[in-house]
């Protein structure tokens, strides 16, 4: 079934010009398969340490035909990557087939971690990536980026989400089924929670897990061959 | 009578209500659209302040590439000189003449990166290196820019030139169709580099 659904996707993908992008699945998404589970702990570690800002570290299996600075900024858009106003992602990307690699900077941190200390950071990464050696290289990529950006503060971002006319008629209609059981007679009413509950069960909530929060990109950073 | 008039005054109200939201729906795009030739003009500007410090260092160890340097400030001081407010997109002519000037510039500034691949001491200068990373971040983001614009201007014109907003606007509004640019143009006036010669 999964298979299938690959399949799917894919030749969906092929039929679309639009790029298809690998699902956020955490701070590190190793697409290509090239880093150890050890690594992807330590990684993982050490950028949920950053609290203020996201940093996301991805190998690419593929770069569908594209440039990495065309892929990454787009990839740092569908992400949303960072904080939506302060725009302080970062993501280092690795495309190990097309021997590539890329620090993407969101809007919010080009003053900080500036082309050319990406440039540096990519360069000490360099001689690690010539080896293959992607586990060396991502964590002085990583260590290098955190230590740049970690003094850099924001103010906090006024995070009040004003209500939509989506959710206030979504809140109405939840009110609503609820009356609609309060005013059942009472033998009827157990049928008529459930049938309520079924529905509400279709509902999409809130997932947990890592996820980007409307960041920006337009394009900074930089990026190197190997 | 009295029925055709309340008819009347319903069908007024609606067409009227319709016009509105019609042009109401077209200030957001053409917002997008002029923020987003904003960002174009901040790239531009940005790789325009970078060049006199890139010449200055370059000057020091290139002492033969006096030709390629003054293309490049010449293409640079043109490049400053037109200029074209987001009040202006409308104009075709003056977005044709500030993207010519503009690649105008990115090829001399091209040029003067190939010159300076014969120079081993310039090339492993740090402040030439930094400003090489900063120039081709800029050129990135002014690539990213520019696509940024294009596909807000095409939205907006393809709105603009549907039925029946078309005629909405040709109406009520002096709003107009904006000028937009091949994408490949920056890198089709990029010079080609011949090594055997």
């Amino acid at each position: 079934m999964k298979k299938l659904i690959f399949t799917f996707l894919i030749t969906f993908c092929l039929a679309g010009k639009a790029l298809c992008f690998p699902a956020l699945t955490g701070r590190v998404v190793d697409e290509a398969n090239i880093l150890s589970p050890q690594t992807q702990r330590q990684l993982t570690t050490l950028l949920q340490s950053e609290t203020k800002h996201q940093v996301v570290v991805v190998t690419l299996a593929d770069l569908e035909g594209k440039s990495i600075e065309d892929y990454g900024y787009q990839l740092g858009r569908h992400w949303g990557i960072g904080e939506k106003g302060n725009d302080n992602g970062v993501l280092l990307i690795i495309a190990p087939d097309e021997r590539q690699v890329r620090i993407e900077v969101g809007y919010g941190l080009e003053g900080v971690l500036t082309d050319a200390i990406s440039s540096v950071i990519l360069n000490n990464m360099t001689p690690a990536l010539k080896e293959s050696n992607y586990n060396q290289a991502t964590l002085i990529g990583v260590q290098q980026i955190l230590k740049v950006i970690h003094n850099e503060t924001f103010k906090p971002h006024s995070s009040e989400e004003v209500p939509t006319p989506l959710a206030i008629i979504l809140t109405c209609l939840v009110l609503g089924l609820f009356i609609y059981v309060a005013m059942a007679p009472r033998n009827d009413r157990a049928r008529r929670l459930r049938l309520i509950l079924t529905i509400l069960s279709f509902v999409p909530g809130k997932s947990g897990g890592f996820k980007g929060k409307g960041g920006r990109f337009g394009g900074g950073g930089s990026s190197r061959k190997f | 009578m009295k029925k055709t008039l309340i008819i009347l005054a319903v069908v007024v109200v609606l067409a009227g209500w319709f016009v509105i939201s019609t042009l109401n729906g077209l200030i957001p795009m053409d917002e997008t659209c002029k923020a987003n030739w904003s960002q174009v003009l901040n790239q531009y500007q940005r790789r325009s302040d970078l060049i006199p410090n890139l010449v200055a260092t370059v000057k020091g160890y290139a002492t033969h590439e006096q030709e390629t340097l003054t293309q490049v400030i010449e293409a640079r001081a043109k490049a400053t000189q037109t200029t074209l407010s987001p009040e202006m997109l409308t104009d075709e002519k003056a977005m044709s003449a500030f993207m010519q000037n503009q690649s105008a510039l990115s090829s001399a500034l091209s040029r003067l990166m190939v010159v300076v691949e014969k120079y081993p001491e310039l090339k492993a200068n740090e402040n030439f290196m930094a400003l090489q990373s900063q120039l081709e971040g800029t050129e990135n983001r002014i690539a990213v820019a520019r696509k940024d614009y294009i596909d807000s201007v095409k939205v907006f014109n393809t709105r603009i030139r549907t039925i029946p907003t078309k005629w909405i606007v040709a109406i009520f509004s002096d709003m107009e169709k904006k000028a937009t640019f091949d994408i490949e143009e920056s890198k089709k006036a990029a010079p080609i580099v011949d090594f055997s010669k």
